[in-house]
């Protein structure tokens, strides 16, 4: 189980543009994802329903997991996408 | 259905975009169909999982061929709407949840999807983020499309548009309307609605032939049936006998021939017979547009709506609105191109700003209300405004106006985006002309006092006269009485008119009465010498002005404010100059003698 804490910098949280490619990208990996943020715990990264119910605004910080083969990969780069500006690959 | 199959049927409603279209019709949004609650033999349990899986498949292949028409026709941004519900018809947890319920319980698949969405929509309405809650609008689409596909039942939604089709709706969302191309769709016809609704605006943008209001028009007729949209006169007929079908073929390939001969004349300038210049202008609802505005011979975009930047999913960045104010300011260069200020709420697509129900949206918190209550949204506005200036002519325009002071803080945060931009060293529009919407009335009757403030006026009579006549546009019910003759409405353009020319600056009308020939001989009468219309418009409306003679639409105007009535305004434009109206069409076979 690999695992990393990260803060949502990206303007506009979690929303439904930014989530798509979230979840796009997870769902390019083998392992399983989860994404949990206070009360809100693991939740699905390869569902969009469940990353927008997550609703990770900006600030928020954001535990990623993953399990499986891939698992570093995978969290390499949530994390990435979590703390990077999403408005440039909109 | 107690009609009997294939007779002739006419039925009037109002209409909302001119233009003749015969096509087969498609009933839009059909009721939700029942959820059966049998269960599934169990030997049967893997078929039912399989059926689900097939209908997610179809209704995804819809949605995608939908998704590339619409960006083919409008542009990617429109398009952004559908990827997200490709995305949740994708999803995980619907996925699983429903093949789960379906294997756990036995139940058919309809049962075991309508429990996973609403168990789903749930945790949405829990959301503390009023935007991501609002979300739940795709879920019920999505789950309404693969309940009618699971159903077995064509889905009768926009996205089984083939050509040559007429949607026929009870009514229709703006956003939905902003999806039909006219490669497609032929024409509209709802049962409510009225001419000024968002939804009327965007079918004569688009130049579909629209009736509105009709009642009744979605429950008498069936998707597949020969319709004809008579957009002229406000006339539906359903399975139209031969000789109607032939009257109409002949009246389209003349409106085509029109078309053409109009399109002929875009150099010629506006001058009525008597020497009068008049400026046409075109109204521009989406950047696309422009290109049509500059053909049809416009001298400037009279009113550029800028709703559609707020349609999707979050509010749009300056660099974005850039972009679009942009390319429309640089299209139409040299001349001026008036960009309205976001006008959010009335009837209005709003879910990007955290709106919340209202018992009067017309009344409430809408257009310059919201700009000054958030000024962060205002600001990137007039940031993006200012900028594209510097590639042509940008002005501003300042919607729902109801007085003074919010005229003065509006341009107070002019100046401040002004003096910030300067700081910054980024180019703008320095010289940019600010001017105001004349819409309700109390800025109609303040206007000596706002012609001191501002650059120019811009009447939008639909509001005008909604608010005037205490009318609400888009009631079907009481839509006889909007009425854009009325004799009040007339003295309060007057006073405006009069103001202006006292003040010594332009004022211009946008509404949709410009666009009607009688009661643009009215407006010239009554001292107006811009008028801006949709780019489909122009061409007819300079041939009005070219026949039109000022002397004696002064003479008519100033009859027309002690008339009763606007039928009486009509008739007496009618009579006095039938020679601005000789474009009439041809008696219609139920008329002839």
């Amino acid at each position: 189980m690999i695992e990393q804490r990260v803060t949502v910098t990206n303007v506009l949280g979690i929303h439904a543009r930014p989530a798509t490619l979230l979840v796009q990208a997870a769902s390019r990996y083998e392992a399983d994802i989860f994404l949990s943020k206070g009360d809100v715990s693991r939740i699905n990264g390869k569902s969009i329903m469940g990353v927008m119910m997550l609703a990770a605004e900006t600030g928020a910080e954001v535990l990623v997991e993953a399990e499986g083969a891939d698992a570093q990969a995978a969290v390499d780069a949530v994390t990435e996408l979590l703390g990077g500006d999403f408005e440039g690959r909109i | 259905m107690a009609r009997t199959k294939r007779e002739h049927l006419r039925l009037e409603g109002t209409a909302a975009a001119p233009g003749i279209a015969i096509g087969k019709a498609l009933t839009h949004r059909a009721e939700r169909p029942a959820v059966s609650r049998r269960r599934v033999p169990t030997h049967r349990i893997e078929a039912e999982v399989l059926r689900f899986h097939a209908a997610l498949a179809s209704v995804s292949e819809d949605m995608r061929r939908t998704r590339q028409r619409v960006e083919h026709e409008h542009g990617a941004d429109l398009a952004l709407i559908f990827e997200a519900q490709l995305a949740m018809l994708d999803d995980m947890l619907m996925k699983d949840g429903t093949i789960e319920r379906i294997r756990a319980n036995n139940w058919v698949a309809e049962r075991a999807f309508a429990e996973t969405m609403a168990h789903l929509r749930q945790g949405f309405e829990k959301i503390d983020n009023e935007y991501l809650r609002a979300r739940v609008g795709d879920l019920k689409d999505i789950e309404h499309q693969v309940l009618v596909q699971l159903a077995g039942g064509s889905l009768s939604g926009l996205q089984n548009a083939r050509s040559n089709t007429v949607i026929f709706a009870r009514d229709m969302l703006p956003s939905e309307a902003a999806q039909l191309g006219r490669r497609l769709v032929k024409g509209l016809v709802t049962d409510a609605g009225g001419t000024t609704s968002h939804t009327s605006i965007i079918a004569r943008s688009l130049g579909l032939p629209t009736v509105v209001a009709t009642e009744r028009a979605s429950h008498l007729v069936s998707t597949g049936d020969l319709v004809v949209v008579d957009g002229d006169t406000g006339t539906v007929h359903i399975c139209p006998d031969a000789e109607t079908v032939r009257y109409y073929r002949a009246l389209l390939r003349r409106q085509v021939r029109r078309e053409r001969e109009l399109s002929q004349r875009t150099e010629l300038p506006a001058v009525t017979t008597d020497g009068v210049h008049i400026t046409l202008l075109a109204n521009v609802d989406l950047p696309q547009e422009i290109e049509q505005a500059v053909a049809s011979g416009a001298r400037g975009v009279g009113m550029m709506r800028t709703e559609f930047l707020y349609l999707g999913y979050r509010l749009p960045s300056e660099a974005e609105q850039l972009d679009a104010y942009a390319h429309i300011v640089r299209a139409m260069a040299p001349h001026p191109v008036v960009i309205r200020t976001v006008d959010l709420g009335g009837d209005k697509l709003t879910h990007a700003v955290d709106s919340v129900a209202e018992a009067n949206p017309f009344l409430g918190w809408r257009g310059i209300r919201i700009c000054l209550d958030t000024p962060d949204l205002f600001r990137t506005q007039l940031r993006a405004i200012l900028r594209a200036g510097v590639h042509g002519n940008a002005r501003i325009l300042l919607p729902m106006i109801s007085g003074l002071d919010e005229v003065r803080r509006a341009k107070e945060a002019i100046h401040q985006v002004q003096q910030e931009l300067e700081q910054q060293g980024i180019a703008h529009q320095k010289d940019c002309q600010v001017g105001v919407m004349i819409e309700v009335p109390s800025a109609a009757i303040m206007a000596e006092q706002l012609a001191q403030e501002v650059d120019f006026f811009s009447l939008g009579t639909n509001d005008l006269v909604q608010y005037t006549l205490a009318v609400d546009r888009g009631n079907a019910r009481v839509a006889d009485l909007y009425d854009p003759l009325h004799p009040a409405v007339l003295r309060l353009i007057r006073q405006v008119a009069d103001a202006a020319a006292a003040a010594g600056i332009p004022a211009s009308i946008c509404g949709a009465m410009a666009a009607d020939p009688v009661a643009a001989v009215i407006l010239m009468g009554l001292g107006i010498r811009l008028l801006s219309v949709s780019s489909a418009q122009i061409p007819e409306l300079k041939e009005v002005v070219l026949a039109a003679n000022i002397a004696t639409a002064s003479e008519i105007a100033c009859e027309s404010l002690k008339m009763s009535s606007g039928v009486e305004v009509r008739a007496r434009v009618q009579a006095v100059m039938k020679e601005v109206f000789l474009t009439a069409r041809p008696p219609r076979p139920e008329e002839a003698p």
